[in-house]
């Protein structure tokens, strides 16, 4: 059991981490939904912020945000202190779990699928 | 009701991110990482594309983010520079696409309407349309580098992710429309918009309020006897297009106007004239034996620049130069053969025609009452609903209401029948001066002044175009109720050329091309002061044999040389405190130069002082140089009611020159430097201010062949060019006012500005193969 949940993490920061680094809105809300309703079973919001914010520096790592690129934009944004990337990665990661929780909520309740033997035994 | 809580909260939390606040951008295109600007790089990786239809093409980034282009033909050129115009400029060729096609509404909102309004109604998309479809029949090969040059860029921007586009359009919140064939076609639109498009005949008409004819005479005369310095000294009228004419006696003003046009648009305003300089020295003047050719075109110092540098390699031929974001072909540059550069002819090519009009939507026209065809316009407009209005089409061009009178426009822009870019192809191919004077006959608007030189040592100056001739010689909204009444779109040409020059040397600063009383009235034009040209003669024709390091020279000279013309009346007027900087000045422009800040404040305040005085709130004076000249000969100068004293006039002039100045930079004249008063202010091109540079000292004046426009100075030379033709491949050197590329905050987006400031160039790499090359990114297509 526990290494199932070890699977469902992994698949879960895997999906998001894909979500996140195709250029694509699209997959990133499709991402987050499946990690929501993959698997059947209730999860707190703090479980997939976590995830996406690891997702995130992942992704981060992988693409660093060039000083150049963010010069250029903390130019027009009024941000004073708070480098572009934090303020993205902290709205991008609360957006995936907010999504994530609320396809997770949407399932309704959410049951252990009883096991086929246990039926057969009755 | 818990079920739904989160999913609720989901919901308002992205569609706040996809809300259109307060008509800002969705805040998802910035802030949610898959589509934010973070994934932007400005690292140069080689990249191999595969699957294009031009295998074997090659371009290689150097150290200043100049393209080489090595293609097999003509068609991967283009393919080739399409891809990197969209790289480097995607955003300001959207905007310029935009702006011509009056769809600029549509992704900056309700601001720009007025703009879009004004486009809208010359309707140039269908204008091209029609223009490219007759390219097509008649000629293909032409045809299929504009496809080309659309596929390329097509293909660049088709390749980018949602996080890759350029800054700009994170921003504003919207993608890059894909490139359309007939795209060169718009962008001598708007570059006629640019060089072309002035309402001083709305003005001109308004005189006659303020003004008796006879000192509309005195102070907008046709030829002003000082200006009379001429592109072309060698020719005479019976040389021009209009010989039939000299004898003309033109009028002064047309049809008073009936409204009440303060509030005109002037583009070309006098006292801000910068316009452009070109110059080429004959191998015979030339201390290498080789002919040398200068080119400096002052357009708006913006962020990107007009000019894109590009270095061709089409089957082994090579060609370098100053491409615009728009055109596949260089548009000012040199092949192994020949060098040209080109300056604003400089003449009035908007005519505005007064209707006489009826209740039933007809206007009159030869006697009879024709209808007028009303079309229907819709804006797409950011944040609001589509803007919806309608215009009407005449026989002289589309109409609009201005305070109630109908006024047809009738603009050089709405030509067709040349071909701009065949014009370039061709001296892509010309193997001498007389190549290229034939290649310039294909060349239609806006006209230009082009300077020629060429391997063998020769040079040649022509000035190719429509003019717009008139019958009516008045000034001014104009009759338009005959179908005489409309001037007509005659190519030049033929006939205003001087090939091999006996002086050795010929130059343009956009001054008059001949000093014949006829031909400024048939082109009801008022040229650009003459100051430019004048120092560029005296420089060129004193100097025995010319070098190079006396070209750059040139390039660079801030001397101000209208100051001859005030020196006398600014030393004897000028109060002992400012009286002690100017008798010693040599009227250089430097940055230091506290004179040069006395006199460049004065002499606008006395020519906005006197203009008060002549025409009260009426926002318009004579031609400064004529004024100027005025001055320099008479005591006094004529009112509509009594005169006014000269030195009274100076008087009053340094009074408020030097209060306003005391109050700008403080009390002590020693801290009045030019380099204070008069600043360059490089624009970004959106106007986005994080992306514009901040002002910084100026050096040159609006008179000097350095030139700097008057305040805020946004407009100088975009590009300087300097080529030796030798015989084994031009020696050339380029600079520009910012950089090659368009994304701010890129390495090369203004790394040119010290450079150009300082009056240095970079040589430039003459390469024939790839393999020569010491490039920063490659990008092989396969």
């Amino acid at each position: 059991m526990k290494a199932k949940n070890y699977q469902y993490i992994f698949l879960h920061f895997t999906l998001l981490t894909g979500g996140l680094i195709f250029q694509n809105l699209l997959y990133f809300f499709i991402s987050a939904l499946l990690v929501g309703i993959l698997p059947r079973r209730r999860r707190a919001m703090g479980y997939y912020w976590l995830l996406s914010l690891a997702a995130m520096a992942l992704a981060l790592f992988l693409n660093p945000p060039q000083a150049a690129v963010q010069e250029a934009i903390a130019g027009v944004l009024p941000l004073g202190k708070l480098p572009f990337w934090l303020l993205v990665a902290i709205i991008t990661s609360l957006v995936q779990a907010i999504s994530a929780t609320a396809a997770n909520r949407l399932l309704g309740k959410h049951k252990e699928k009883k096991r086929i033997g246990a039926y057969l035994r009755r | 009701m818990r079920r739904i809580l989160w999913p609720l909260i989901g919901l308002i939390a992205v569609g706040a991110l996809f809300f259109p606040w307060a008509n800002l951008p969705p805040l998802a295109n910035l802030l949610l990482y898959p589509s934010s600007p973070l994934h932007l790089s400005y690292q140069s990786e080689d990249q191999k594309i595969s699957n294009t239809d031009y295998p074997g093409l090659e371009i290689h980034y150097d150290d200043r983010g100049v393209p080489h282009i090595f293609a097999k033909d003509q068609e991967a050129m283009a393919f080739g520079m399409g891809y990197v115009h969209a790289r480097d400029r995607s955003f300001q060729l959207e905007m310029l696409r935009r702006t011509v096609s009056g769809r600029l509404s549509e992704v900056v909102g309700a601001r720009a309407l007025p703009r879009d309004r004004w486009w809208a109604k010359f309707d140039f998309d269908s204008i091209a349309q029609v223009q490219w479809e007759e390219m097509q029949r008649q000629d293909p090969a032409l045809s299929a580098v504009f496809k080309a040059y659309a596929r390329g860029f097509n293909h660049q921007i088709n390749s980018l992710q949602a996080g890759e586009k350029p800054l700009e359009f994170h921003l504003l919140g919207f993608e890059p429309s894909p490139m359309l064939d007939y795209a060169p076609i718009m962008l001598v639109r708007y570059m006629d918009y640019v060089l072309s498009y002035g309402e001083n005949d709305l003005k001109f008409s308004a005189l006659r309020r303020y003004l008796p004819d006879s000192l509309v005479e005195f102070y907008f005369p046709w030829q002003p006897p000082y200006a009379q310095f001429p592109i072309y000294p060698e020719l005479s009228a019976s040389d021009s297009l209009f010989p039939a004419h000299q004898n003309a006696k033109p009028g002064f003003l047309g049809i008073p106007s009936e409204a009440d046009f303060i509030g005109a648009k002037v583009r070309r305003s006098d006292r801000n004239e910068v316009g452009s300089n070109n110059w080429a020295v004959a191998a015979s003047k030339s201390n290498t034996g080789h002919a040398f050719l200068c080119n400096d075109t002052h357009l708006g110092l913006d962020l990107p620049g007009t000019w894109y540098e590009v270095h061709q390699v089409v089957a082994g031929e090579v060609y370098h130069g100053m491409s615009i974001p728009g055109a596949p072909y260089i548009i000012s540059g040199f092949s192994q053969n020949l060098a040209w550069g080109m300056t604003n002819a400089t003449w009035d090519l908007v005519d505005f025609h007064q209707l006489e009009t009826n209740d039933e939507g007809e206007y009159r026209l030869d006697g009879q009452w024709e209808k007028l065809e009303h079309k229907r316009v819709r804006i797409p407009v950011k944040g609001a609903r589509p803007y919806e209005f309608e215009y009407a089409q005449s026989y002289f061009g589309p109409v609009d209401s201005l305070h109630g009178v109908p006024l047809a426009t009738r603009w050089v822009a709405q030509a067709s029948g040349s071909s701009e870019m065949k014009a370039f192809y061709q001296l892509y191919q010309a193997e001498n001066i007389d190549d290229g004077y034939a290649a310039l006959q294909h060349f239609g608007h806006p006209p230009q002044n082009f300077v020629l030189a060429d391997r063998s040592g020769q040079i040649g100056m022509l000035t190719a175009g429509y003019a717009l001739v008139h019958h009516d010689l008045r000034r001014g909204i104009l009759p338009g109720t005959q179908r005489q009444d409309r001037a007509a779109f005659v190519h030049q040409g033929s006939s205003l050329k001087v090939l091999r020059p006996e002086k050795g040397w010929n130059h343009s600063a956009n001054q008059q091309q001949l000093s014949d009383d006829s031909l400024s009235p048939r082109l009801n034009t008022i040229y650009a002061p003459t100051a430019r040209g004048r120092r560029i003669s005296q420089m060129l024709s004193e100097k025995e044999q010319i070098d190079r390091r006396y070209l750059k020279q040139m390039h660079n000279d801030v001397l101000d040389a209208e100051w001859p013309l005030l020196k006398e009346l600014l030393v004897e007027t000028a109060p002992p405190a400012a009286r002690r900087y100017l008798q010693n000045w040599e009227g250089y422009c430097s940055e230091e130069s506290v004179a040069a800040t006395l006199y460049n404040a004065f002499k606008w305040e006395l020519h906005t002082q006197f203009s008060q005085r002549l025409l009260g709130d009426f926002d318009f004076g004579p031609p400064t140089e004529h004024f100027f000249w005025l001055l320099s000969q008479r005591e006094s100068l004529p009112l509509a009611e009594g005169r006014v004293e000269k030195s009274e006039l100076c008087q009053v002039a340094w009074d408020s020159c030097l209060q306003n100045l005391s109050d700008q930079f403080g009390p002590e004249m020693e801290n009045w430097r030019y380099g204070r008063y008069h600043q360059i202010h490089m624009r970004h091109i959106a106007r986005i201010e994080a992306f514009s540079r901040e002002p910084f000292a100026a050096k040159g004046s609006p008179r000097s062949i350095r030139v700097s426009s008057n305040l805020p100075a946004t407009h100088g030379p975009s590009k300087r060019i300097l080529v030796e033709m030798a015989p084994d491949g031009p020696i050339a050197e380029t600079v520009l006012a910012g950089g090659q590329s368009g994304q701010p905050g890129h390495p090369h987006y203004q790394d040119q500005v010290e450079s150009w400031y300082a009056g240095d160039y970079y040589p430039v790499h003459w390469l024939s193969h790839s393999a020569q090359g010491n490039w920063q990114q490659s990008i092989k297509f396969e």
